[in-house]
């Protein structure tokens, strides 16, 4: 390889590094931390009751069509969800219309049902899980489209510098497995190589998909042009080219029984292998009702993903949807589902996520890489000053970022339930601490930052489960005996991050006058 | 298949450890640290560690696809190499004893 060949990929590895850096640590992050939404969602509304034996689906049905029908008398659609395995819980959720007569808008509701006695249960208003992990698409305080702009623009970045990393990357098969770690630059350079190259499969992927996904709006322009501007038209792109295969077929069902609960019989009766997630009623009340079911079963070439039951003429018709009909449009799905990860079981559920954080790790440690090349050619003390302060920034953020996602979780505890826009201020308590933990950074003397905010970080997470006990009737005594393993298992989560970030904040050197150049980290081997 | 899916997993995991260890110690670099400083790696332990490294490596990417198709089986063997490679890199770096009966085994 050409010295001057290799020199521009490393300067454009710093580089395009550099720019979104501290963004796609972010989405990193709040990315990782989604592949566990459902059990966090879990944790964030401890009022739902867990389902933990089997349910007759049809007696559900039948509470949830009564308190349906007082709730939500004029929703147009209507949803029941079952238990599954990640999220044990009967559900019922209805589009809540706006009226202006009574000053409600148009909103969705939500409420748990009590297996035991079928009564709805209130859950606290809140973003969840979902809405942390949304963060790393659609960012916050900006309108959608700027922020799918800005992460599409930081995923082409973050590939280029995979890409040129992977080049300059050289002696791939002589150092694959050598990591000698010893103290200084050389050190943080063998952890970015870890956190880099052996989840390099996972970051090509995610990255690749992820810029996939955000193609409709990075490439909008070719949409533009074949099919014509606005949203109308670019629908009806999305309408023609995400197209499935369906099948179709006439019931032996007439048309005045089709209902909740003899679409359930019969779709528990045609799909006997699949677990039913979903039963929804749409348009209802209008000629165009028709419900749809959805099964557990998400990635799987052959599985059944959705099936729609309704009126045509004087019969029932069943619609099931296979496969896409597009070849572009398969592939598309595939990426999706990888980057999604929905299918995965638990252990390949816990490689995303600690994948996710290895990748965060390798954005982390390059910034670290950044700030140490620098600080080694200092010059100018306007260039020092430059550096320095980018360097707290960076603390702030590698660390700020896990402390203010712990930040959401104590606000979902914190916040009084009255409180209307609660969901919205667990947000707010995200950002701010985050703003929080950065002046403090850029305050604190030089030489204790680090130390200080893994402190920071130890005590927010391991006093989680404390809050917990305090705040709920959950503990972790209670979580096992009532076998609730998604809360048992946050719990235990979160106690554990706080030990490895206690152990950082043990093991990094104080005394060092040059800040992190001869942190201990990374203790050397015999 | 005859096997419960967390057992194979663990199989897929065994598969890809043993492969990867021996092709690691297939590089001189890592033969010696693992071994006495005299021992060299000799050429005929070279080709053959590599020969089952990748055979293994071969058999666990076939045996994924039998088990949980092309796709799905694809992400289970990448999602296991990227695993076992970690592991390995951690022991060969702070525990490189551990695997010293390995070279005494091809030596006899």
């Amino acid at each position: 390889m050409k010295p001057r060949f290799r020199q521009s990929m490393n300067w454009l590895h710093t580089w395009t590094g550099f720019i979104f850096g501290w963004m796609l640590y972010f989405i990193f992050v709040t990315g990782s931390v989604g592949y566990f939404e459902n059990e966090i969602d879990r944790w964030m509304k401890p009022e739902m009751t867990i389902v933990n034996q089997v349910i007759d689906e049809q007696q559900v049905l039948k509470s949830a069509e009564y308190h349906l029908n007082i709730l939500a008398a004029d929703s147009p659609e209507w949803y029941i969800s079952f238990p599954a395995a990640r999220s044990p819980f009967i559900g019922i959720s209805w589009l809540q219309l706006a009226n202006s007569e009574t000053n409600t808008p148009r909103a969705w509701q939500e409420k748990n049902l009590n297996p035991s006695d079928g009564s709805a249960v209130d859950v606290r208003e809140t973003g969840g899980g979902r809405t942390l992990y949304r963060l790393h698409y659609n960012l916050h305080y900006v309108p959608k489209v700027v922020a799918y702009i800005l992460t599409s623009v930081a995923a082409m970045l973050m590939l280029i510098s995979l890409i040129t990393g992977v080049i300059i990357h050289k002696k791939i098969f002589i150092e694959f497995f050598t990591f000698r770690s010893k103290k200084g630059l050389r050190a943080w350079l063998d952890i970015h190589n870890i956190f880099s190259v052996l989840p390099l499969p996972f970051h090509l992927m995610i990255t690749y998909s992820g810029l996939l996904l955000l193609m409709g709006i990075s490439m909008s322009t070719v949409i533009d042009t074949t099919y014509g501007e606005g949203r109308k038209n670019h629908n009806q792109f999305y309408k023609t080219a995400h197209l499935d295969i369906k099948e179709r077929q006439f019931l032996e069902l007439p048309p005045s029984e089709l209902s909740l609960k003899s679409v359930l019989e019969d779709a528990g009766n045609r799909f006997k292998k699949q677990k039913l997630s979903y039963i929804g009623l749409k348009s209802r009340g209008t000629k165009g009702e028709h419900y749809d079911i959805w099964f557990d079963d998400f990635e799987g070439i052959k599985s059944v993903s959705s099936v729609e039951y309704r009126v045509k003429g004087q019969q029932v018709e069943i619609e099931v949807s296979r496969s896409k009909v597009g070849k572009a449009a398969s592939v598309y799905e595939f990426f999706e589902h990888l980057h999604e990860g929905l299918f995965a079981d638990i252990y390949l559920r816990w490689l995303y996520f600690i994948s996710g954080l290895l990748g965060s790790g390798m954005i982390a440690t390059g910034m670290v890489l950044w700030i140490l090349k620098r600080q080694k050619n200092a010059g100018k003390p306007n260039k020092i000053k430059f550096v320095e302060l980018i360097e707290r920034i960076n603390v702030g953020i590698i660390i700020g970022v896990p402390i203010a996602i712990a930040v959401y979780f104590w606000s979902n505890r914190l916040i009084p339930i009255s409180q209307v826009t609660r969901d919205e201020w667990e947000v707010h308590s995200l950002f701010i601490s985050l703003i929080a933990c950065i002046s403090f950074c850029l305050i604190r003397p030089k030489q204790n930052i680090w130390k200080e905010m893994l402190w920071l970080a130890a005590s927010v997470y391991m006093l989680l489960p404390v809050l917990n006990m305090f705040t709920t009737e959950h503990t972790l005594i209670s979580s096992i005996q009532k076998s609730d393993s998604l809360m048992l298992g946050f719990d235990l989560s979160m106690l554990f991050f706080g030990i490895c970030f206690a152990i950082s904040g043990i093991t990094v050197n104080k005394k060092s006058t040059k800040g992190i150049t001869t942190n201990n980290l990374v203790p050397s081997p015999n | 298949m005859i096997f419960s899916e967390p057992v194979l997993i663990i199989l897929l995991i065994l598969l890809l450890m043993v492969g990867f260890t021996l092709l690691s110690l297939s590089l001189s670099r890592h033969y010696s640290h693992v071994t006495d400083k005299r021992q060299r790696l000799a050429n005929k332990t070279k080709l053959l560690l590599r020969f089952i490294g990748y055979s293994l490596l071969i058999i666990s990417a076939i045996i994924s696809e039998k088990v949980w198709g092309i796709a799905l089986g694809g992400v289970y063997w990448f999602a296991t190499t990227m695993l076992v490679a970690t592991v390995l890199s951690i022991i060969l770096t702070y525990k490189p004893r551990w695997l010293s009966f390995i070279p005494l085994y091809f030596h006899r």
